[in-house]
């Protein structure tokens, strides 16, 4: 459970995921980090605009990984996947400080907004990202950490297996 | 009569038939050999051989013979003596079946060789765990995983990605949604705001729309592909895996496979095993690493679900001869379906019943399988299902472990259904007669199966050969039971309590369970009293302590006739009346009473009436003894006229049935003595069955019956004149109390062997038998004459009533 916050400048580690499958191994990886760093972990759950603007269109459809199907897509399901999706990002990570002592926070985030992530990344030693989203929030977070903090990002199954290990290894 | 009374009175040696061991020259029993072979039974004997030698379908065996009497034992030491010799049979093993797994196969192993393999193949089990595991554990083959692994994922990232590139130059991004993919206009590197495309003119908007339908089309297609790859890349990794275990898993099983080279049957179930381990080594992985397994999140008990892949490795050893000691000769005490054919155990599981294989159980035929098996008949029959289980494992010389529900068809859950198992026993069934006998006329399978009868002898001849072998074989159970040496006195009490028990003074019973509960029981004194060995006395007294246990209602009936309540006169004289004898069985304890059977004769239409038969207490051969002596009566004294009276005959005081024609002398001396009106002596009581020509015939029981009246007489103290009148077929049987022949002896009792009706009315009525006689005719003359007169008015009467009908 998330710890109250300490007057003393804490290391901190910032974890970024989204819809990408297998995304949240690269959060427990971060937190198993965080917490063997004792450093306090934000997380953020990143609701990609895309996907709202694409659910919005009047001929939206996803087509099933699994089934190949084509189904209608609109805002107010693709919120509901979203939100399940970020409650079960959560609850993994709230199962993991169980388990290990971590300091943490949730937040979701809708698009990348800027300001915040600058704040929180300013004062992060390391960025991880595992965002399937379009390559803008790459390019904005690879702004957000220029010179201030470690990067690691992954937009793909394969990246996030990489990236997974690479936690490890710092580990 | 006086000359008839000394002439048929028994002397008292041939009251007791002595036994006399002296020329055996023996002090104790400790001197004597054990008796050779089995005493006594060799009708049985042979035919027990005889069927045990015969390897022929059918020839199995009924060893019948009432209880008591050896027959387990006999059969037992016969089979033990044969199965000795015999070769030791195969071992048998259920394995798992590879095709049909509910159908585990056999596997037969030379004697004593089955333990070794299902330790060999748990040991297997155990290096292929540890030999598995650390094949996956190389360098090579996680890179080689990998690739495999990667080559897929490549594969599909690529080709969803060539449609993204696609899209993209068309203006169209691909986004990942939470459960698939979708398309959407982009703007400016991102997905175009909704409301930038209703901004758009209509047709810019169509046009995104038809462009968009075509891409979903092109991209379904591509994820349609994605499952046959994906099995391609399984049947990669199976193969890479196969590769990886096999030079692991070979190396165990050749070595293996040559150590049990000789047995074709176990290097096709190796065989079998290398393939299936090569093609299921990821159990080899699971049983180390890995979660505990769970059913809907509810974890299973490492026990039972964590096992079972490599459980079907296991060897169930049915039956095994680890020890040399030939062909086996089971015993089976409880033959019920289940222990009789073998069952297929359960084990329960999240509430159902789960059984493999290796819950297959062995039965009596499974264990008996190349010797013999001796069962109870009844206890076979009493057992739901276990006959014919029994018959049709005989018949289709099969061993089939099965449940009684399965084998009556009632189920049809999946269950297993074992190889069956060659069959070839022999089965003793020890049994009574009653039941052969039944078993044959109602069940014709029956005389097919069991072909062969050994016939146990109850008793046998006493001759000097034979009571030296009895006393031998006295000799051989007191030392199986552990109890003191019988000095020879004692032997010969035994003897003459084994002859008295065959109710003959010419036979010897053969009741090994009566001798040896004697034997016990005199040990018992003879300890108590501090001797080294059973002395007569200790005998006598384990008799006597036996009759007093068993003789309560006994006591009680002797006691109301002394008392008085039940009327028996045993001094003085009566006319029409006469003291009769019977027996009463109750439990293993026989014992006589006397009872007074009165007659009362009147002129008549010439009927005897038996009261016990007109009160329906009386049985058909106490009616059929009745109407003899009525018929006796007639063919001598009436013959030339009408037989004019009418008799009744009764048992005095009896209220529950009398059946035997033991009493029919008596009843026809009572009659009589009632028909001539001269009195019978009161001091005597009488035995016998009688023909029509007046003769006396044998009676069993006789020397119950004579001590039952004796111990009346002695209690109220002998006179000297009482005795008992016994048919002479029967003094061949008298085997007498001691006290009884003393008595004898001392002239205070008398046994009368009597050969007819005319010597019994002389000794009971003091009087010559032609006298008797002639005093009969006269008033059977008389009787006929008033009936002649009387007869006269009622022809006329009926002649009168007659008139009409003409």
């Amino acid at each position: 459970m998330a710890r109250a916050p300490s007057k003393v400048k804490k290391r901190r580690i910032v974890a970024a995921v989204d819809t990408l499958p297998r995304s949240e191994a690269a959060l427990e990886a971060a937190a198993e980090l965080a917490a063997q760093r004792q450093a306090e972990l934000l997380a953020l759950f990143i609701e990609d605009l895309d996907l709202l603007h694409a659910a919005a269109l009047p001929f939206a459809r996803e087509i099933g990984v699994a089934s190949a199907v084509r189904r209608s897509l609109d805002v107010a399901a693709m919120e509901r996947m979203l939100r399940l999706q970020a409650e079960g990002a959560r609850r993994r990570l709230a199962a993991i400080a169980q388990r290990v002592p971590l300091t943490w926070t949730f937040q979701i985030a809708r698009g990348l907004l800027a300001e915040e992530l600058l704040h929180a990344a300013a004062e992060a030693e390391l960025v991880v990202a595992a965002l399937g989203g379009s390559g803008r929030a790459r390019l904005q977070l690879e702004d957000i950490c220029r010179g201030t903090a470690d990067l690691l990002f992954a937009r793909s199954m394969r990246e996030i297996d990489e990236l997974v290990r690479e936690l490890r290894r710092r580990a | 009569m006086d000359a008839t009374y000394q002439e048929t009175r028994l002397a008292p040696e041939r009251l007791r038939r002595r036994c006399d061991l002296s020329a055996a020259r023996f002090a104790t029993t400790d001197e004597l050999k054990d008796p050779d072979g089995i005493l006594a039974q060799e009708r049985a004997v042979e035919a027990i051989r005889f069927g045990v030698g015969i390897r022929a379908e059918g020839y199995n065996l009924y060893a019948m013979g009432p209880e008591g009497h050896g027959r387990h034992t006999a059969v037992r030491q016969l089979l033990a003596e044969r199965a000795a010799a015999e070769p030791m049979p195969p071992d048998w093993c259920y394995v798992f079946n590879f095709e049909t797994p509910h159908k585990p196969s056999r596997l037969r192993l030379p004697a004593g060789r089955a333990c070794k393999f299902r330790d060999d193949m748990r040991r297997l089990v155990e290096e292929l765990q540890a030999g598995i595991p650390a094949a996956f554990e190389t360098d090579e083959y996680r890179a080689r995983r990998q690739e495999i692994e990667t080559e897929f994922n490549e594969r599909q990232e690529q080709a969803v990605g060539a449609i993204g590139d696609k899209a993209r130059k068309e203006g169209v991004a691909l986004v990942r949604t939470p459960s698939g993919f979708a398309f959407a206009p982009m703007h400016e590197d991102a997905v175009m705001e909704p409301d930038r495309f209703r901004a758009l003119p209509k047709a810019e908007q169509e046009r995104f729309e038809g462009l968009i339908a075509r891409l979903q089309e092109e991209l379904e297609t591509v994820i349609q592909e994605v499952p046959k790859w994906r099995r391609e890349a399984q049947r990669k990794l199976r193969e890479l895996n196969r590769q990886v275990t096999r030079l692991a898993v070979n190396s165990l099983i050749e070595e293996l496979k040559g150590e049990y080279a000789p047995l074709p049957e176990v290097l096709a179930y190796l065989g079998k095993v290398q393939e299936d381990v090569l093609d299921h080594a990821e159990y080899f992985r699971q049983a180390k690493e890995g979660e505990p397994p769970s059913l809907f999140g509810i974890p299973l008990g490492k026990g039972e679900a964590g096992e079972p892949p490599l459980k079907r490795y296991q060897v169930n050893v049915l039956v095994e001869h680890s020890r040399p000691d030939g062909a086996p000769v089971i015993y089976e005490d409880n033959p019920n379906l289940g222990n009789l054919v073998g069952r297929i155990e359960h084990i329960a599981q999240m509430g159902t019943l789960l059984t493999d294989f290796t819950l297959i159980k062995a039965g009596a035929l499974h264990r008996a399988n190349g010797g013999y098996l001796v069962l109870d008949a009844l206890k076979v029959l009493q057992q739901p299902f276990a006959w014919e289980a029994l018959k049709r494992a005989l018949r289709s010389r099969e061993a089939r472990a099965e449940s009684p529900a399965q084998m009556m068809g009632l189920i049809s859950t999946v269950s297993l259904e074992p190889e069956p198992i060659p069959l070839d026993v022999k089965v003793v069934l020890v049994g009574e007669r009653l039941f052969y006998y039944l078993l044959y006329e109602y069940d014709p399978e029956f005389r097919e199966l069991f072909k062969i009868a050994g016939d146990f002898e109850e008793d046998t001849g006493r001759e000097a050969s034979t009571e030296l072998a009895h006393a031998r074989m006295i000799a051989m159970l007191a030392r199986k039971e552990k109890l003191p040496p019988l000095e020879r006195a004692a032997v010969e009490r035994v003897i003459e309590h084994a002859s008295r028990y065959a109710g003959d003074a010419e036979r010897l019973s053969l009741h090994m369970r009566d001798c040896a509960d004697l034997l016990r029981e005199a040990g018992f004194f003879a300890k108590g009293a501090g001797r080294t060995a059973m002395s007569a006395p200790d005998v006598q007294r384990a008799i006597e302590a036996r009759e007093r246990r068993a003789d309560r209602v006994r006591r009680h009936l002797q006691r109301e006739v002394l008392r008085g309540t039940l009327l028996v006169d045993t001094a003085g004289a009566r006319v029409g009346q006469v003291n009769g004898l019977s027996v009463m069985q109750l439990g293993g304890f026989a014992f006589g009473m006397p009872h007074r059977i009165t007659a009362r004769v009147r002129l008549g239409s010439g009927k005897v009436v038996d009261i016990e038969r007109e009160a329906e207490l009386g049985g058909p051969i106490h009616s059929k003894g009745v109407l003899i002596l009525s018929g006796f009566l007639a063919g001598r004294y009436a013959a030339k006229q009408p037989l004019s009276l009418s008799a009744s005959l009764v048992f005095e005081q009896s209220y529950s049935g009398v059946e035997g024609d033991s009493a029919s002398s008596a009843e026809l001396y009572a009659l009589l003595s009632a028909i001539a009106e001269v009195p019978i002596s009161q001091s005597l009581a009488v035995t016998g069955s009688v023909n029509q020509h007046g003769d006396v015939q044998a009676i069993g029981g006789v020397n119950e019956k004579i001590e039952g009246f004796f111990d009346v007489c002695k209690g109220r103290g002998l006179t000297g004149l009482q005795g008992v009148l016994i048919p002479v077929s029967n003094v061949k049987h008298l085997m007498l109390r001691d006290e009884v022949v003393e008595a004898v002896a001392a002239g205070k009792f008398a046994v009368h062997a009597v050969e007819s009706i005319d010597q019994g009315i002389e000794i009971l009525t003091g009087m010559p038998a032609a006298e008797v006689n002639r005093k009969v005719e006269e008033r059977l003359v008389e009787f006929a004459e008033r009936a002649r007169a009387q007869g006269k008015p009622d022809r006329r009467k009926k002649e009168w009533r007659a008139r009409p009908q003409k």
